[in-house]
């Protein structure tokens, strides 16, 4: 085996060294370090993702997913890059749902999700986990839907400071710099994850949040003979508190329907070939049907 | 008979299919019973379909017998109960009318006991089945045939309880009914020496009254859950209002998070003269052993706790439909595979979702066979779309949604999902598909196959 293969695996071990370690920093009272430098995380369960993270996302703090815009026609889309109108956009349901179980598995102690906003209320079986014998986090969802962001900001404190509550997951459209500081500041003292999901145009707002994410939808890339398998391209766009480790900051994602988990991509681990992919009308997409 | 021997008998008929649940029915009739006692000081609960009251001296409150009784029939009606009602100076003449008479509101005078009872049945006479099957044997078929024969002769061949019902129906032995028993309301009041306008008065009177209300709760070991409290104003009417919670509780704190806010926005009129607070609605509620912090592991009570308060917040400010539950349903059809129940009882939730677990064991073979096999996002209405397919009924070639055509890369199906044709609406047959189209949007789709029409009904994203 040559010098490029030992690196390799050099670099991948402690890449697994580095997620095993993640999640267990918490605990790790006394041994030496300073015990405010220790923050602690949740992993993602994408080994790249929690790799460049220290382990994982942090667990106290208001994480913020930018939603994916439909695809509507040309006038919608240019009245809405102009600020005239609202694009339509769909939050990153499966991603949230994934997000949901490992805070659910990181605290059971804390085994309620509560979904705040009819936008951000997904299909429940999305909810099955492990082809739907896990019904843990179906039986523990609680769906709220406030309409104004006012009531909607009123709505996810209250959840926050209840102990039963583990993940709030909101639509957090409109809301403004005072009402992120707000959460943050609160999801930061409870050491609970909040969840905002916001339209793609709110990204040139001001906002509190430990962490900014950009999530694109990409085309699955051919025929699934269980159907279509559903893959995004997250971006992080701020991580306060820490420094990411690596040059990327763009990592694939892929729905493993079976399971009910988002999967890294293995297949799209080069960022610049799946933007080369997702360029519609290459001769590589070739229709396919399948009949029952 | 079954439920589809009975359709078939009833062609044309719209048929009503529910579980058969007495005890909720006796339930249902008791709360009937405790309504009732506004007309009448005694009132029973009487077999499983109905009510015994005592009337008499107490007409003259409603302007007479005839009013009373038709002030009762004309709230019944009003609820959708079709009464039959029957006035007679016998439990058992009564008791006989109202089941058995011709008409639906009958009075009957003490002279005309037997000329009422006559006609009817000997079913009406409350005997058991087995004497009504030998007086059918004799050709004994209505009570006016009894009344002729030799009553020792009946006794000797059909018991003594014939004869006993006879005679408690025209009055020669008389009969007592067991008065429904209210159970005491767990109340706590203040009066004050006079008009109080004050605010923080009232407050401070309430907040105590509710420290009581607890007290007494805690040595009862109940829990409130609804809480009414009423204030009784000078020369106008007192006003009232009721807080219902989803969990049994009696969390000082919690209650007045609740109470608080609304006793502001009433109106004290010309200052209140007393305050009654008053437990409505109790469950059991066991005391527990007191933890030093709230959040110590204390296994799903805690967890209970916690999740009724904050969920009885969320359903005071947002209203009670605003805060839901998941329950899976019996259906294949999307839109209603799962429900989104409000969250009224957190305990009784909790035990119907268990409930369901066991006793819909299709449903759970059907969830995990196919557990990711729907879209994250299924649209509240399904939105109408454009597809081009290759072949008439074939699969979707091409689509036009939200403005947008392309032609569809990947396509998975047909799954046919029929709606249910035993219910009353209309039928439909929907044949889904899974597509991919060249801008990478992944919809569910499905063809109307009665209608022609082609619509998008949810989305993976």
């Amino acid at each position: 085996m040559g010098g490029i293969g030992q690196a390799a695996l050099r670099a991948l071990s402690e890449k697994i060294r580095a997620i095993e370690q993640g999640p267990g920093a918490a605990p790790m009272i006394g041994d030496g370090l300073d015990d405010s430098s220790i923050k602690p995380v949740i992993c993602t369960g994408w080994a790249d993702v929690d790799g460049a993270l220290e382990g994982g996302i942090t667990a106290g703090g208001l994480h913020e997913w930018f939603g994916v815009e439909q695809v509507t026609n040309a006038l919608t889309v240019n009245r809405a890059q102009n600020g005239n109108a609202k694009g339509r956009w769909t939050p990153p349901l499966c991603i949230l749902v994934h997000l949901a179980w490992r805070a659910m598995d990181h605290n059971p102690s804390r085994p309620w999700t509560v979904w705040i906003g009819r936008k951000c209320h997904p299909y429940p079986r999305v909810l099955l986990r492990n082809r739907g014998n896990d019904e843990r986090l179906l039986e523990r969802s609680l769906f709220v839907s406030p309409r104004e962001a006012a009531a909607r900001v009123w709505t996810i404190d209250l959840a926050l400071r209840s102990t039963a509550i583990g993940v709030v997951i909101a639509d957090g459209s409109g809301f403004d710099m005072a009402a992120t500081r707000r959460i943050q500041l609160l999801a930061r003292d409870q050491s609970k994850w909040a969840l905002l999901a916001r339209p793609p145009d709110e990204k040139s707002k001001l906002s509190a949040a430990q962490t900014r994410w950009g999530v694109k939808s990409l085309p699955s890339g051919g025929q699934h003979k269980i159907g279509v398998k559903p893959r995004w391209s997250v971006e992080l766009l701020r991580c306060k508190g820490v420094r990411p480790t690596g040059s990327s900051r763009t990592w694939l994602l892929e729905w493993n329907r079976a399971e009910g988990i988002v999967n890294l991509s293995a297949g799209l681990a080069d960022p610049a070939g799946a933007a080369q992919e997702q360029t519609p009308g290459t001769e590589s997409s070739i229709r396919q049907q399948q009949t029952a | 008979m079954t439920l589809a021997h009975g359709r078939s008998l009833l062609a044309g008929t719209v048929v009503v299919d529910q579980p058969y649940t007495p005890d909720d029915d006796a339930a249902s009739l008791r709360r009937l019973a405790e309504w009732m006692l506004r007309f009448a000081p005694v009132v029973s609960a009487d077999g499983a379909d109905g009510l015994m009251l005592d009337i008499a001296g107490c007409q003259h409150l409603f302007g007479g017998e005839r009013e009373q009784v038709r002030k009762i029939d004309r709230v019944l009606c009003k609820w959708g109960i079709q009464p039959r009602l029957a006035v007679a100076p016998t439990v058992g003449c009564a008791w006989a009318v109202a089941r058995f008479g011709k008409e639906r509101v009958s009075w009957i005078a003490e002279e005309n006991i037997e000329a009422a009872m006559s006609p009817l049945p000997i079913q009406a006479l409350r005997i058991h089945p087995k004497i009504i099957e030998a007086l059918a044997d004799v050709g004994i078929e209505r009570i006016e045939h009894l009344w002729s024969l030799p009553r020792d002769e009946l006794v000797a061949r059909f018991g003594n309880d014939l004869i006993r019902r006879l005679d408690q129906a025209t009055g020669a032995v008389d009969e007592t009914i067991s008065p429904l028993q209210p159970g005491q309301p767990i109340e706590a009041s203040r009066q004050f020496d006079g008009p109080v306008k004050r605010i923080e008065i009232i407050e401070l009177a309430l907040r105590k009254l509710l420290t009581d209300l607890m007290e007494n709760l805690r040595n009862k070991e109940k829990g409130v859950l609804a809480l009414a409290f009423e204030l009784r104003r000078v020369d106008v009417q007192p006003v009232g209002l009721t807080i219902r919670l989803t969990h049994p509780n009696r969390d000082h704190k919690h209650l007045w998070s609740l109470l608080g806010p609304r006793l502001e926005r009433v109106n004290l009129g010309f200052g209140v003269e007393e305050i009654v607070l008053r437990a409505v609605r109790t469950a059991p509620l066991p005391t527990r052993q007191a933890s030093f912090l709230r959040e110590a592991p204390g296994g799903d009570s805690h967890d209970h706790d916690a999740l009724g308060e904050l969920v009885d917040r969320f359903a005071d400010r947002l209203g009670v439909s605003a805060v839901t539950r998941v329950q899976a349903a019996e259906t294949y059809v999307p839109e209603r595979a799962f429900v989104h129940a409000p969250v009224r009882d957190m305990a009784q939730t909790n035990s119907q979702i268990s409930n369901l677990k066991f006793a819909s064991r299709a449903k759970r073979r059907e969830i995990r066979r196919y557990a990711a096999h729907r879209p994250s996002e299924l649209f509240d209405k399904p939105e109408s779309a454009r597809v081009i397919s290759l072949v008439p009924d074939g699969p979707p070639a091409w689509i036009e949604w939200q403005g947008q055509s392309a032609e569809i890369v990947t396509s998975l199906g047909p799954e046919r999902i029929a709606f249910p044709w035993w219910t009353s609406e209309q039928p439909a047959i929907r044949d889904y598909y899974e597509i991919e189209d060249r801008h990478g949007r992944l919809l569910w789709i499905y063809r109307d196959v009665d209608a022609g029409g082609w619509f998008v009904h949810g989305q993976w994203i």
